[in-house]
């Protein structure tokens, strides 16, 4: 099925290129042929013939240069633009007397001056914005308003335009741009320009519509804010003072300077920018001074970032201005603080743990424990039965991961103190292990094979005690390690006697049930369906995504113990062992990759019980059973 | 006949490519002489203006603004900012400095106990001369007092009017320059960077401490209502994913019916829950939980998970007691007097929050032990061992040469706090090693020494024995969890019934609570919060009852990781060497019972029990396992 499509692409590309072989031939045939058929008839005939074929030939290679050519001058996109000239747009009198905008409204803020109702209409969290046609204004005699449009002002409603922002249906926009280019106040005739905003066809004083404004006024006394009378409009400006800033409704935005392509950094950045209050002018030097080095390089890096990502150029000014309202109309889907202002190097070194919380999760919640099985039904008993013994078990919930055959009889399962359901599974797939299903109540899940019948009571019970103390953490039993190999110079999966550990085998593990629903739904590229489709790796796909979300390495519990796993009972002797060997390498070559990098940490801990092997009664202390085989 | 069939063949070869031709090539002229015209759907776009390049620039070069800051101007109507109101000259050297007016007249215990706590704050100056801000404590009419104006009033200036609860008293004077910070104020009345937005707080409201918040787990509990909204006349109501069958442009002409909702007293256990903005009418308001609801639903599970344990800390870290709202409150005027120093955002913004994490310590996150995965970084990897060398006073030749021996240690500091001359000659060691002689308090082991240059430091007494494999491991453990404590030896914490009060021992035990800081890993940022944060009584205390300073300071470790310290193996027990336990020498077994009253005195001052229990220790991955010892890289850690 997946293939479907890919060959039908495949086809079209043959298609063309036959295409492309006829007119080839045509002109490999003339050559060819042609001198030896045409000097056998008349001079006259054949100089007509030659004109003759020398015109349908250069009409061949003209028209299938046309076809083939790429087209560079007209884009497809521009079949939809108007081609017109700025001097052929409508011209709009506006008579004297027609009504003006009252001035701006100060106490403006987005509940009261904004209709976010007519938002309701955009879906994925995105605001709408219709840009009115450009039109040109005069007053009674005919005297122009203002200059039609500015290449700045121009510049940034293509922006907008070619933005996901922009919508033609005006019934449908929550946010209207005047095509009044009023970037400079000097340019235009303050009264009529605001007669003109007047009578714009949603203008409704002035709600949800958007002004954009560098220069207030002009020197030697520039003003902060634009003097247009604009009642609730919003205004994205330059230079605003904190008398004329309608916090958290106007948009403050850098002065674009055409020549340099520089700006005046707005807004106090963080990390950017050292504010110091006028009184403290003559103690500038010292208190710049007193910034230690560290502080200095952060604040030039973050400087450059925000240029660059902010205010570069006018698409980045508009854009960002529309980013900042639409964060105040969807606030529930704003992007963070960080995201605004964290350059990307600092996101890419560093995580943001879903589960930042320190919280010990209370005991009596319990844990889920998740049996995937195919049909060894007499060892998966023995599991249930030994699991079921440990105090903190809330449910136990058996994937029957067998399409082929049903589970055993309600009657044969073994009887247990805490509800058992059984999932039946779709597909045989090894994700079906991490599926977040609506049955798993707590937080803690704990995965085991169906085969995992060596661990104690006291060893699970311990294991789901330090759960509790690294919730964001995978908490397993047997470890192991990744190495980099030089020889090969790619990394090696080991599963020998080491002092370090960086994994842990989901046969037997603790994690919070969020992993779940990463694992299923946010697992980086196609490592999910690589998995299920080599049958192999689940645990190491797990590792990888654990430890990169949350930066943390795992914690391995208790001594290590004879494990029944597919590295341990190597029946056919050594071959079958390397080979799960190489393929283990293989998934973590295979994940970094995928990952971009590498994120298991390794660490040369453990965590055993406080008095494990410690000269003290056995039978005081909490868990004497750790460890027996 | 052959020349006529060639020239037969000829012209059909020619006719076919005069038709391709045709095809060919009316098509594409096709196309250039007739524009499709846009399809209906098809979004038009703002048009590329055939003269675009012509366009001019809005601004001419010389009408750009050289410099765009402008003079503060002033004030309008009374409205007040912070660069026009507030005179941040008088706020120089470290911190804020806050006086308080005292209180006239009889007052009630709860200003009493508000007024001693900001007394007993790292904030509090008693001269009214050397404060930066002039705190005028407006509270309650209960007493029948109003406040009336204050002395050095000034019209307010440098002035922060705290009022907590709702005043009954008519405004006495005019508030002027004075910043305000109070409970829930008005849009109208409000100066946004200038007053202070308080929650409501409760008569009940605890003073310090606070219970920590009701979240007990990270994510949401399945089966719980989505939203829990307020009623008009109290009361509580849930909606759920069943009840929004509402569009977004605000009509909603179905009734939710009872079914769907269910009327409660108390907020109902749900996911989320909504309280009146600005449009206290509940008809209206019923709407608007129905667009949430909308809005909700299509919530990440992520955002949630965020969402919550967010609103957690920040209650626990700002709200929960009076006095922590009282902090934060200076702290923000505090952040707005540093300018470049103040928190940055993520210090407030995350565990512990701006009241634990000072920036008069340092504004760079790396330079905190908790947050290094949000920075990607690490901490660093050489530690500082600082010896407290106590009475009876012998150098501890043996302990320096095996701390020495670690290949992470970067320096030792050698405390000495006894009456004995000072040695003349110490060991060689590889790593400098520096002498500085101590005032003989405990409290001086704490202090934020400017010679300990690394993130780590081990706390070591003389009479500490620890071999050079053990500091090893432990502060490569100490490197996975650089903000908690990471101890030998350990102490637990339990309530005595007996008693009716907290009550600790050195026994043996399958938990622990405390490590004894006679040989711990910790960071050194810890050092600043004893000496600078902790209120003067409780340094006093340690002082005074040196056992106790082991208490103290696992209750500020715990406080701010509000996890427990962590536990790694004692290699042998010693039975023979110096126990690592206070109160000097002694079988290990016995060791000196500590005051048992320090920690309730501290409880009581924390407000709280900070102290949380483990259960487990990290010990090397091989640990006593049943392998070849040659495998093994701690094995000295093994020996009997």
């Amino acid at each position: 099925m997946a293939r479907k499509p890919y060959h039908r692409v495949g086809l079209e590309l043959e298609c063309e290129e036959e295409a492309v072989c006829v007119i080839m031939c045509a002109s490999v045939k003339y050559n060819i042929r042609g001198p030896a058929l045409i000097p056998r008839m008349k001079t006259k005939h054949r100089i007509y013939y030659i004109t003759l074929f020398s015109i349908v030939l250069l009409g061949l290679i003209a028209t299938g240069m046309f076809q083939f050519w790429p087209h560079s001058i007209e884009s497809s996109n521009d079949w939809n633009v108007e081609k017109r000239s700025v001097r052929d747009v409508p011209v709009v009198r506006l008579p004297a007397d027609s009504p003006i905008p009252e001035r701006g409204d100060l106490s403006c803020r987005m509940h009261t001056c904004f209709d976010v109702y007519r938002c309701g209409f955009n879906p994925k969290n995105k605001i709408k914005v219709y840009i009115y046609a450009l039109k040109k204004y005069v007053d009674d005699f005919g005297v122009s308003v203002s200059n039609t449009i500015s290449r700045e002002y121009n510049e940034l409603l293509m922006a907008i335009s070619d933005s996901d922002y922009y919508t033609d249906d005006i019934n449908r926009a929550c946010l209207f741009v005047p095509s009044i280019d009023v970037l400079n106040q000097n340019t235009l005739r303050i009264k009529e320009t605001a007669q003109a905003l007047a009578q714009l066809s949603r203008w409704d004083r002035g709600s949800n519509h958007l002004l954009f404004n560098m220069l207030p006024g002009g020197p030697p006394d520039y003003n902060t804010a634009l003097d247009v009378p604009r009642d609730r409009a919003l205004l994205a400006g330059g230079g605003f003072s904190t008398w004329t800033y309608r916090q958290g409704y106007d948009v403050s935005i850098p002065v674009y300077s055409p020549l340099s392509a520089e700006v005046d950094l707005p807004e106090k950045g963080p990390g950017a920018s050292v504010v110091v209050p006028e009184e403290k002018m003559s103690d500038v030097y010292s208190i710049l001074q007193s910034i230690p080095q560290r502080q200095i390089e952060e604040m030039q890096r973050q400087a450059r970032w925000f240029w660059e990502a902010y205010f570069q150029s006018i698409k980045a000014i508009a854009l960002a201005t529309l980013q900042i309202i639409n964060d105040r109309i969807y606030p529930y889907a704003a992007i963070s603080y960080e995201e605004w202002n964290d350059p990307p190097v600092v996101k890419w070194g560093s995580v943001s743990n879903p589960l930042f919380l320190p919280l010990i999760p209370p005991q009596s919640q319990g844990f889920t424990a998740i049996v995937l099985t195919y049909d060894r039904v007499e060892s998966l008993f023995r599991v249930i039965t030994e699991v079921s013994k440990v105090p903190s078990l809330s449910k136990l919930l058996v994937v029957w991961n067998n399409q082929n055959k049903n589970p055993p009889e309600d009657s044969l399962w073994p009887k247990i103190r805490v509800p058992l359901k059984v999932v039946r599974t779709a597909e045989n797939k090894l994700s079906n292990r991490f599926f977040p299903y609506d049955e798993i109540e707590t937080e803690a899940v704990l995965a085991i094979d169906d085969d995992i019948i060596m661990l104690t009571s006291d060893e699970l019970q311990f294991g789901y005690e330090v759960w509790r103390e690294f919730p964001d953490r995978l908490v397993g039993y047997p470890g192991r390690l990744h190495l980099w190999d030089h020889e090969m110079n790619k990394w090696k999966y080991e599963s020998e006697w080491t002092n370090e550990v960086s994994m842990v085998l989901t046969g037997a593990a603790f994690y919070h049930k969020y992993f779940n629903y990463l694992y299923t739904y946010k697992m980086p590229g196609d490592i999910k369906n690589w998995v299920d489709a080599h049958m192999n790796c689940e645990d190491i796909a797990m590792n990888f995504l654990v430890a990169n979300v949350t930066g943390k390495a795992v914690i391995k519990v208790t001594p290590r113990k004879k494990f029944k796993c597919p590295e341990c009972t190597a029946i056919d002797g050594l071959s079958l062992d390397q080979t799960h060997m190489v393929e283990r390498s293989e998934c973590i070559n295979k994940f970094a990759s995928v990952f971009g990098t590498m994120p298991l940490k390794v660490v040369e801990h453990r965590a055993d019980p406080v008095l494990y092997k410690d000269d003290f009664p056995e039978k005081l202390k909490s868990f004497p059973n750790i460890g027996s085989l | 006949m052959q020349s006529w069939r060639r020239r037969k063949s000829l012209w059909l070869a020619l006719s076919a490519s005069w038709l391709l031709l045709v095809l060919l090539g009316g098509f594409s002229l096709l196309r250039l002489a007739l524009p499709p015209r846009p399809q209906p759907g098809a979004s038009q776009g703002w048009p590329r203006w055939l003269d675009a390049e012509l366009l001019q620039s809005f601004s001419q070069p010389r009408e750009l603004p050289e410099d765009t800051a402008s003079p503060p101007q002033a004030p309008h109507g009374g409205s007040c900012n912070w660069e026009a109101c507030f005179d941040t000259s008088k706020c120089r050297g470290d911190g804020l400095k806050v006086f308080v007016y005292p209180a006239v007249g009889p007052i009630s215990e709860t200003h009493r106990r508000i007024l001693a706590s900001i007394e007993g704050s790292r904030f509090h100056t008693f001269s009214p001369a050397g404060a930066c801000l002039l705190l005028l404590l407006s509270l309650d009419a209960q007493t029948g007092e109003c406040s009336s104006m204050p002395l050095q009033w000034n019209r307010g200036r440098n002035h922060l009017v705290l009022r907590l609860y709702p005043a009954a008293c008519p405004r006495t004077f005019q508030l002027g320059q004075a910043m305000v910070a109070e409970a829930s104020p008005t849009v109208d009345s409000f100066r946004p960077g200038f007053d202070v937005a308080l929650p409501f707080l409760p008569e009940a409201h605890p003073l310090r401490g606070g219970a920590p918040g009701q979240l007990r787990q990270h994510s949401p509990q399945p089966g719980v209502a989505l939203l829990a909204l307020e009623e008009e006349r109290g009361g509580w109501r849930t909606a759920d994913t069943g009840s929004s069958a509402c569009p977004w442009d605000g009509r909603c002409e179905q009734d939710p019916g009872p079914g769907q909702t269910q009327h409660q007293e108390t907020l109902p256990n749900a996911t989320f829950c909504l309280i009146s903005g600005h449009r206290p009418e509940a008809a209206s308001r019923f709407l608007q939980a129905l667009q949430v609801l909308a809005a909700l639903q299509e919530m990440s599970p992520a955002r949630v998970l965020a969402l919550r344990q967010q609103t957690q800390f920040l209650w626990d870290a700002y709200f929960s007691s009076v006095e922590k709202v009282i902090h934060t409150t200076l702290e923000v005027i505090q952040d707005r007097i540093f300018g470049t120093s103040a928190h940055p955002s993520l210090l407030w913004n995350s565990p512990p929050g701006a009241l634990l994490a000072l920036s008069t310590f340092s504004t760079s996150p790396q330079d905190f032990p908790f947050y290094h995965l949000q920075q990607g970084s690490r901490p660093e990897g050489r530690f500082s061992a600082l010896i407290w060398v106590a009475p009876p006073g012998q150098p501890p030749l043996k302990l320096i040469q095996a701390v020495a021996g670690s290949q992470h240690c970067a320096q030792i500091l050698v405390l000495w706090s006894n009456e004995r001359p000072l040695p003349s000659r110490w060991p060689e060691t590889a790593v400098p090693l520096t002498v500085i002689d101590g005032h003989r308090k405990v409290s001086d082991r704490f202090y934020p020494y400017s010679t300990i240059r690394t993130d780590a430091i081990l706390s070591l007494d003389a009479r500490s024995s620890l071999s050079t494999s053990e500091v090893d491991f432990a502060f490569l453990v100490w490197q996975s969890f650089p903000e908690r404590m990471v101890g030998f030896l350990t102490l637990s914490h339990f309530w005595d019934e007996a008693h009716g009060g907290w009550g600790y021992t050195a026994e043996r035990t399958n938990e622990f609570s405390m490590v004894l800081t006679t040989a711990a890993f910790y960071h050194r940022y810890y050092h600043t919060l004893f000496t600078h944060s902790l209120p003067k009584a409780l340094r006093t205390l340690a002082d005074e009852a040196p056992t106790c300073v082991d208490v103290l300071m696992n209750f500020i470790v715990a406080a701010v990781t509000k996890l427990p310290p962590i536990k790694v193996p004692y290699g042998k027990q010693r039975q023979e060497a110096a126990p690592l336990a206070p109160g000097g020498p002694g079988p290990r077994s016995k060791p000196q019972a500590p005051a048992p009253d320090c920690i309730n005195q501290l409880a009581a001052a924390f407000g709280h029990m900070p102290l949380l229990s483990s259960c487990l220790r990290l010990d090397p991955v091989l640990f006593k396992d049943p392998v070849s010892v040659q495998r093994k890289k701690y094995r000295s850690l093994e020996k009997p």
